[in-house]
């Protein structure tokens, strides 16, 4: 039994030339010296994301910032009225919170300072890792923003304005929310969401949140892209071949009447037409016929109807496809939209008068491979092909009028 | 004489255990150095061992016998056997342990031991402990917890442990009782109980406190000072209560409520298929409460199994539908239940549920509701199967692309008789440049002739829409391995051989699968 030979993954980290032999020593000395605040920096982005080997540590420092905001935002004066024992206490908490932080900020600020200062000095490989890293968490960050609210059009920006217009009337007007009475609830419930915002797994529950197919469909909507994949026209066989014959798309050719017996064959007439329409659709310019010889036009139409197919899960491909992209079958009108269409069987039986079918059967393209949003990625069906279409043609003729 | 000769007798065998000593110690070192490669004499090591025990068991034994000292270092265990050897006399005689003295260690427990603490050399990890580790004997030295395993103190323990559980099962088995509503009246004590705590919480608190004066103090002073009152005769076994007659569920119990009469004593409760309680013996006793731990214990088992299950397969995304509905339908409940909250009254919320939930399960009710339930529904329950319903329906959509990554391989020419003519030699991962082992040993590096034989890595499978391709920038790769050698177009060309870099895209083979 021969053993198997496998191949090795490429490392992302690759060992490269030490980066202290081109970097000038002035730059150097710079990035040591700003070297404990990007400590800072990369902690507090670690403490955002809720990266931190502590995540019950993250929580506190969370818990005490909401209290010392509640205790910052308090109105000036207590009425002594008002006071009751419940504000008293979170009231003495959000002070020693407040107190607190300010201490642990400085206390942590001081540790840094001191352990890089008594510890031995950064190589320029430790800076740039260092800086790699919290350029990662920024532009995790950053993904993880625009996931949810991306602005590019003035219609979004709209959309946006006015749902967060409902949202403030509904929070101080309406009162639905039990747990925001005033501004500063408002704001402390915004700060405690920011902070949860970015850590893992809240990040991974709106992943999984995305998986709804319901929650796919409203967002959709909500960004106005349903009409992205396909026009949400559907188009009956009838009418689709009204147009296609009010625009003329169909190409003539003549057949030279060489044996009128011959012609009343009809397959001897489709393989004729066939061999018309190949050369034809080859080179248009080739259908040149003698001068003498009597001809006959014929027009013939190529119906091409896209199959649409989806994988569900993970494995089987299926007729089912979500509401805003592509239904089952579809054909392309003038501008290359898809509209909504029946089956290839329906078309057959739907033929216009005068037509005839000029193949015997529909013929089918090897199916595409795309992502889950329709980019075409290859023939074959891999793990990450998730949607994938076929093309089904057939070709119909007709005497032309203006033989 | 006689003190002389057994003085030299004790000294021999401190030398022959020394040496035994020696020879076992000889053998872990062995034992270890063999580590890295294949172990053939591990059951050779083993035998070793096993004759080594025995040998010092025996030796122990025989420096040991009158002289009125349990040899073994460890005084828990040594006190736990004396009680445990005490007990094994009393209740059964046994022959084989007769034989040994309350304060001798049987001979068999003394090999176990040893043979243990032979397999078992090194110090064991210890386990997160409240208190601090080193606590005080009575004479005030600092001792750490028993760390060594002892056969006869786990034993001892398993048969006290095996005795004491009784009250355990008479518990459980009192609970069941209660709630199969063979004892109605507690049933509705219990739930009225659990409506109170339901209304104020305190009372969690304060039922305690009653059930220690009234049900256990109270009960333990009228015993002790009863005052030689006796109320031998009692009327309660004539006549019949209606509450009983009504709400006992008669149908699968054993034991006539009248036994319970509301006499002083409590009465003992026999289990199914017992014919009298004072056929119960002590040893009968014993062997019931081994057969109750080892279902409780089976039981348990298969807890921890399903929770392990639980854990490791349907919260963990084996199945990506099935854990991504849990994780929903626990969001969509934390949501719901959260905005209900003030709205809901809680308490009568939990209270009502207990007596609907208790009225409902009520052994004469539970099959009137069941047939009531029968005649509405027309479909068999066989055919609804919730799983494939949740299969079939399109409602998540689970388009999670792979991790993708990126594969190399190395192609690798010889240079022909003539200069500058190159003849293919391998595929392999190694780069075969100066430095590599196999290059300076004179072989050829590890690698396949033909690039369909080149497998992806483990777990991950090749993208069938790309290809190898050969990767230009020969530059790049070779300056980010830290090599100095001669680039012409897509090659790295040394002494004798020259190579090109392929790579090929690669997927993770284990999303979305299921």
């Amino acid at each position: 039994m021969t053993e198997t030979y496998r191949a090795d993954l490429v490392s992302p980290v690759t060992s490269q030339t030490p980066l202290a032999m081109d970097t000038p020593m002035v730059v150097i000395k710079a990035l040591a010296n700003i070297y404990p605040l990007m400590v800072i920096v990369d902690n507090v982005l670690s403490t955002l994301q809720w990266r931190t080997a502590d995540s019950q540590l993250v929580c506190v420092h969370l818990l005490m910032f909401c209290l010392s905001l509640r205790f910052l935002l308090s109105p000036h004066t207590i009425a002594l009225s008002s006071l009751t024992s419940a504000s008293f206490i979170l009231d003495y908490t959000g002070l020693m919170s407040t107190v607190f932080i300010g201490c642990s900020v400085s206390y942590y600020i001081y540790t840094v300072l001191e352990q890089t200062r008594f510890a031995e000095p950064p190589t320029v490989d430790d800076i740039v890792l260092l800086l790699q890293s919290i350029q990662n968490k920024l532009d995790t960050s950053r993904r993880n923003m625009l996931r949810v609210v991306k602005i590019t059009t003035i219609r979004e920006l709209v959309q946006w304005v006015t749902l967060a217009t409902l949202f403030q009337l509904m929070v101080f007007k309406l009162h639905l929310f039990s747990a925001v009475h005033d501004s500063r609830d408002y704001v402390i419930t915004c700060v405690a969401i920011a902070g949860l915002y970015h850590s893992q797994s809240f990040q991974g529950l709106l992943k999984l949140v995305w998986r709804v197919r319901v929650v796919r469909s409203v967002c959709v909507w909500w960004s106005g892209k349903q009409r992205a994949l396909y026009s949400g026209r559907s188009v009956s066989a009838a009418q689709w071949f009204a147009e296609m014959e009010a625009q003329s798309r169909y190409i003539t050719v003549k057949l030279i009447v060489d044996d009128v017996e011959e012609l009343t064959k009809i397959n001897v007439l489709r393989r004729k037409l066939v061999e018309l329409y190949d050369e034809k659709s080859s080179d248009d310019n080739s259908a040149t016929s003698a001068l003498d010889s009597p001809t006959i036009s014929f027009n013939i139409m190529e119906v091409k109807i896209h199959q649409h197919q989806r994988k569900w899960n993970g494995r089987d491909w299926e007729e089912e496809l979500l509401s805003y992209e592509r239904p089952q079958y579809t054909v392309t009108s003038t501008h290359n939209t898809h509209n909504q269409c029946e089956s290839p069987n329906v078309f057959d039986k739907a033929l216009p008068e005068r037509w005839v079918s000029l193949d015997h059967t529909w013929y089918k393209s090897a199916w595409h491979y795309s992502s889950t949003d329709w980019n075409y990625i290859g023939k074959c069906d891999t793990p990450e092909c998730f949607t994938r279409s076929r093309v089904w043609h057939k070709r119909i003729f007709q005497r032309s009028n203006d033989a | 004489m006689k003190q002389y000769i057994k003085g030299k007798r004790d000294a021999l065998l401190d030398s022959v255990l020394t040496a035994e000593e020696q020879m076992s110690g000889l053998h872990s070192t062995q034992k270890r150095r063999d580590k890295d490669g294949d172990t053939p004499f591990v059951s050779k090591e083993l035998m070793q061992k096993i004759a080594g025990s025995l040998i010092n068991a025996s030796i122990e034994r025989m420096r040991s016998p009158g002289s009125g000292v349990v040899p073994s270092g460890d005084p828990l265990a040594a006190a736990e056997l004396a009680r445990y050897l005490e007990q094994a006399q009393i209740d059964s005689g046994n022959a084989a342990l007769n034989k040994v003295g309350p304060q001798e260690e049987p001979f068999i427990a003394l090999f176990l031991d040893k043979l243990i603490s032979r397999l078992v050399p090194e110090r064991l990890p210890e386990r997160e402990h409240l208190q601090l580790t080193d606590f005080e004997d009575a004479d005030g030295h600092r001792t750490s917890p028993i760390n060594t395993i002892s056969v006869t103190t786990l034993a001892s323990n398993i048969t006290q442990l095996s005795e004491r559980m009784e009250s355990v099962f008479e518990l459980q088995d009192s609970v069941v009782r209660v709630l199969s509503w063979k004892r109605p009246a507690t049933m509705v004590v219990t739930l009225l109980v659990f409506t109170k705590v339901c209304y104020n919480p305190m009372y969690m608190a304060l039922f305690p406190l009653l059930y220690l004066m009234f049900g256990i103090c109270l009960p333990q002073y009228n015993r002790k000072h009863a005052e030689g009152r006796r109320f031998g005769h009692t009327s309660g076994k004539i006549g019949r209560s209606l509450f009983n007659d009504l709400l006992t569920n008669r149908s699968q119990s054993k034991v006539p409520t009248q036994n319970y009469g509301y006499i002083g004593e409590s009465p003992t409760l026999s289990n199914e298929g017992n014919s009298e309680p004072s056929d119960i013996t002590h040893g009968m006793k014993v062997v019931m409460n081994l057969r109750d731990f080892q279902n409780l214990t089976t039981s348990q088992l298969k807890a921890v199994d399903a929770a392990s299950k639980f854990v490791n397969e349907t919260a963990a995304f084996i199945d990506e539908r099935q854990t991504t509905w849990l994780v929903l339908v626990s969001l969509f409940t934390f949501v719901v239940l959260r905005s209900l909250c003030p709205i809901i009254n809680w308490s009568f919320f939990f209270s009502a549920t207990a007596w609907i939930g208790a009225i409902v399960f009520h052994p004469r009710v539970n099959p009137r509701i069941k047939s009531l339930f029968k005649k509405k529904s027309t479909v068999p329950e066989e055919e609804i199967d919730t799983t494939t319903l949740l299969q079939n329906h399109h409602d998540i959509v689970l388009d999670q692309p792979p991790q993708s990554a990126e594969v190399e391989i190395f192609e690798i020419f010889r240079e022909g008789l003539v200069p500058t003519t190159w003849k293919f030699f391998l595929f392999s991962t190694s780069l075969f440049d100066l430095n590599d082992e196999s290059r300076r040993a004179q072989k050829p590096p590890p690698g396949v002739k033909s690039l369909s034989e080149v497998e992806p890595p483990e777990g991950w499978i090749f993208d069938k829409n790309s290809e190898w391709e050969v990767d230009y920038r020969a530059a790049t790769w070779v300056g980010n391995r830290n090599l100095d050698l001669q680039i012409d177009g897509e090659f790295m060309i040394d002494t004798a051989f020259k190579r090109r870099r392929l790579t090929r895209r690669v997927l993770r083979d284990d999303v979305n699968t299921k």
